[in-house]
């Protein structure tokens, strides 16, 4: 009888052991294959830049691998088509020189805003692309496709007119200061990029929860990718990317002046 | 249970990317190389430098010579140029985003445009010819189009450079309010500014809003 109870005392507990070891063994496998392909993606998407912007001149490609000066040539020769070619756009459009830490904003070839960029990082793949599709990569604009943004980008305040003098004259006349904005946005790009711009301010005590909300917003978009392409068997998609932090009237500026498809040129080197 | 799910929070969102970044530094850049003659190398380098200057001259070329005039209508500030060089720059107003609704379903959004303009007129002593919504926004009647109450005199400051479509460059009655978005879609100078500009800028001047 104290054998039989012995016995069926200890199935549950092994049982459970089991499960709890099965569970983790899961867990652990399924996160080493997504690590794994979350891993491989921008290994991927260096192949893929190499091969869209492929340089044809094979005596140009020569000349920049045995000649520095004719590679600082080569590379500032694009940057100067890059800008051209924004230039003859009758919009504004933005200018990042990451080898300054400036951004600017150019009107027909004009620098008509310049703003220092206080804290920049950017990914390592610009670093790993050969020199030839780099040059070929930013030798035209980057267009804007898509923006998400914590302000509006005109910020519009609608007033119903009033019926009367006497209405008019209870009216606020004397004009409230703009409201205290958190500035953060991130533009993505006809060509594979997505640049984010955020003010060096720390938030407000009122915005600290958006700016949460904000971030775990894109963390959990960023899970959501990779899981949906770990389900299919598929390396996902790896976007390289600039974040960048500049003063917050800046930041603002410099969004509400680009218009909706705006160039981006790139200077890296 | 609490430090399981933190480490699934850690591997699922901050491993990936931390990995990323360190281990695509390990790989290689895959520069290629081709077998050149010299003489190739030589007229390639010649050309490469041409080509250079060209661009640079092209680029050089976009800066107007003639002195132009910047406005952020954002910070409400503006800056005069001559070639590279700041000659002037002070706080201005501009367009204060205001859309007025009358109740005739009419709507006028009072924003600054921008681009590139070019200066259209200059006059001293300008008088506002007030339009419908001037009016409106006051809760007045509207007159008819040629009524004497459509003519305000002293408002606009001593000068006034024109932008076409309505939109002028101009001085104020309200001073204290030069650093703020409070206008129409104007662009409003303090006294000893605007003189300045008016002296400084001529006809077919570029005036860039951003």
């Amino acid at each position: 009888m104290e054998n039989e109870i012995k016995s069926t005392g200890q199935n549950p507990v092994k049982k459970n052991k089991l499960i709890k070891a099965g569970v983790i063994t899961l867990t652990s496998l399924f996160l080493i294959y997504y690590v794994t392909l979350a891993v491989l993606a921008p290994f991927k998407t260096i192949t893929t830049i190499e091969n869209a912007f492929k340089f044809e001149d094979t005596i140009l490609i020569q000349l920049m691998n045995i000649d520095e000066y004719a590679d600082s040539l080569a590379r500032l020769s694009s940057q100067i088509k890059s800008r051209i070619e924004a230039a003859e756009l009758d919009s504004i459009n933005c200018l990042i020189n990451m080898k300054d830490c400036t951004i600017n904003l150019e009107l027909e070839g004009v620098t008509i805003h310049s703003a220092k960029i206080t804290k920049m990082e950017y990914s390592e793949i610009f670093n790993r692309i050969n020199h030839e599709s780099k040059y070929a990569y930013l030798s035209t604009p980057f267009y804007s496709i898509s923006y998400i943004s914590t302000i509006p980008k005109v910020p519009i305040v609608v007033k119903n007119a009033p019926r009367d003098t006497a209405e008019a004259n209870m009216m606020n006349t004397v004009p409230v200061p703009p409201p205290v904005d958190y500035v953060n946005y991130t533009f993505l790009f006809d060509k594979p990029l997505r640049l984010t711009i955020s003010q060096n301010e720390p938030p407000a005590e009122h915005h600290r929860y958006s700016s949460y909300k904000n971030r775990l917003g894109s963390q959990a978009n960023y899970v959501k990718s990779i899981f949906q392409s770990a389900v299919r068997f598929q390396v996902p998609e790896y976007t390289p990317w600039i974040t960048i932090e500049v003063k917050q009237d800046d930041a603002k500026t410099i969004f509400r002046a680009l218009p909706q498809n705006a160039a981006l040129v790139l200077v890296m080197d | 249970m609490i430090s399981l799910v933190y480490i699934l929070y850690i591997s699922l969102v901050h491993v990936p990317p931390f990995l990323q970044e360190k281990l695509v530094q390990v790989r290689k850049t895959d520069n290629k190389s081709y077998v050149v003659a010299e003489k190739e190398l030589v007229k390639k380098r010649k050309k490469l430098e041409s080509d250079f200057k060209t661009l640079q001259r092209k680029l050089e070329q976009k800066t107007p010579r003639q002195p132009f005039f910047v406005v952020n209508s954002t910070a409400n500030n503006f800056r005069l140029y001559k070639g590279k060089k700041i000659i002037r720059e002070g706080v201005c107003s501009t367009g204060s985003y205001i859309m007025l609704k009358a109740a005739d379903e009419r709507k006028w959004v009072f924003q600054t445009p921008r681009g590139v303009f070019r200066i259209q007129g200059k006059t001293t002593s300008p008088v506002w010819i007030k339009p419908d919504w001037a009016f409106i926004e006051e809760g007045l009647p509207v007159p008819p189009v040629h009524s004497n109450l459509r003519y305000e005199y002293g408002v606009l400051g001593d000068y006034a450079l024109s932008l076409g479509h309505g939109y002028l460059i101009h001085g104020t009655l309200y001073q204290r309010f030069l650093g703020m978005p409070v206008t129409h879609g104007c662009i409003r100078l303090g006294d000893d500014d605007l003189k300045e500009v008016y002296r400084t800028l001529d006809i077919s001047s570029k005036v860039f809003i951003y």
